[in-house]
């Protein structure tokens, strides 16, 4: 029972946490461009926004329905960060921005160039996230991914809606017609 | 102790849902924050592109593209491949380059802007005026928007919200906590 006690009340304290007044507000983009010329596809990987909200609440602290302000204790020290993961044909990675307030605004992107031949098809795959961390540690409950993260199989592109990237010859725009 | 664990589950519990009744309806979106609800909160530009503001996808397009002056000669070339996927004259190619240099200086202000609001609000023990900051955000994209109309031509306007509708496909984004992000402007 002390047990259940326990795990109910560090269940409940951290929902209670973790459903603060913190909405996300973040946005993304990915995006290509070509020059078949030179056989190089570009693929930039944008996360823009913020999270709305404060660190202080109001609550009932009196018979007479009186409000009393309080602050998380956790709010102070939290920081969010974008991460972004930005491969195409096994060139690139996962790079992070700076780590600033919640409350702050970020604008994070990057840029991976890869060589592809003409009418190859190659893999790409990205994704963009605001991680929210509180006292060195990522929070993943405060983790918001932007589902764009996609790993697949060239030859399973239409049926898991993904795209690859190829470079066509001819008009840049015939390749991005096939994106 | 059992007592008093349960009591602060209890007390736990009842302030949680308490201070829920209590924030204003937006307020409560901050369940979104977590997993579960993710996928609904999240507006998906692949399946629901209209319903990506075009405010939002002008600007995402106009940081995907613009550059500063002392743009590297690689950023140069990047952001000029963007530019042609336009096929619009090297006249309007220099003038659409020139206008996106200014929107890159001007979200580059704003930006250190608002994250000094933010920390003096903070400071107070205030929440920063997330609607007033991004409305001036939305205000330097829509000027940018107005100025291009000025200087291109119709067809070059039209090509370049043709493409940005399309690249709304690419693109995913929150809806805002009054609500406006989630209505086709």
């Amino acid at each position: 029972m002390t047990k259940a006690s326990i795990l109910l009340a560090i269940f409940s304290i951290i929902s209670h946490l973790c459903i603060a007044q913190m909405n996300p507000q973040y946005e993304s983009y990915v995006t290509w461009a070509a020059y078949p010329g030179e056989n190089k596809i570009y693929q930039t990987v944008i996360v823009d926004g913020t999270t709305t909200g404060g660190c202080t609440f109001t609550y009932v602290c009196g018979p007479n329905n009186q409000q009393c302000t309080g602050t998380y204790p956790w709010c102070s020290t939290a920081r969010h960060y974008a991460r972004i993961t930005n491969v195409v044909n096994g060139v690139g990675g996962t790079s992070t921005g700076p780590q600033i307030s919640p409350f702050q605004y970020m604008s994070y992107q990057t840029t991976t160039v890869a060589t592809v031949e003409q009418g190859e098809e190659v893999p790409s795959s990205w994704e963009g996230a605001a991680i929210c961390t509180v006292i060195g540690g990522d929070v993943q409950r405060g983790r918001r991914t932007f589902p764009q993260s996609r790993r697949y199989n060239c030859r399973n592109s239409s049926r898991c809606g993904c795209r690859c990237l190829h470079i066509e010859s001819g008009l840049h725009r015939r390749r991005h017609a096939a994106l | 102790m059992r007592a008093l664990l349960l009591a602060l589950a209890l007390c736990s519990f009842v302030s949680s849902f308490s201070e829920a009744q209590l924030v204003a309806p937006d307020k409560l979106e901050f369940t979104d924050h977590n997993h579960k609800v993710e996928p609904a909160s999240i507006i998906d530009g692949s399946k629901t592109p209209d319903l990506i503001p075009d405010v939002t996808a002008y600007r995402l397009y106009f940081l995907a593209v613009a550059q500063r002056a002392d743009a590297t000669a690689d950023q140069q070339k990047l952001q000029r491949l963007h530019i042609q996927r336009l096929d619009i004259t090297e006249s309007e190619t220099q003038t659409l380059r020139s206008v996106l240099e200014e929107f890159r200086v001007q979200y580059e202000y704003w930006l250190e802007w608002y994250n000094t609001e933010a920390a003096e609000a903070l400071t107070r023990g205030e929440a920063p005026n997330f609607l007033v900051l991004v409305s001036e955000r939305d205000r330097i994209v829509q000027s940018t928007r107005d100025k291009l109309k000025q200087l291109l031509s119709p067809e070059a306007i039209g090509k370049l919200d043709s493409l940005i509708k399309r690249e709304k496909a690419n693109m995913k984004a929150a809806p805002r906590p009054n609500g406006q992000g989630g209505e086709p402007q």
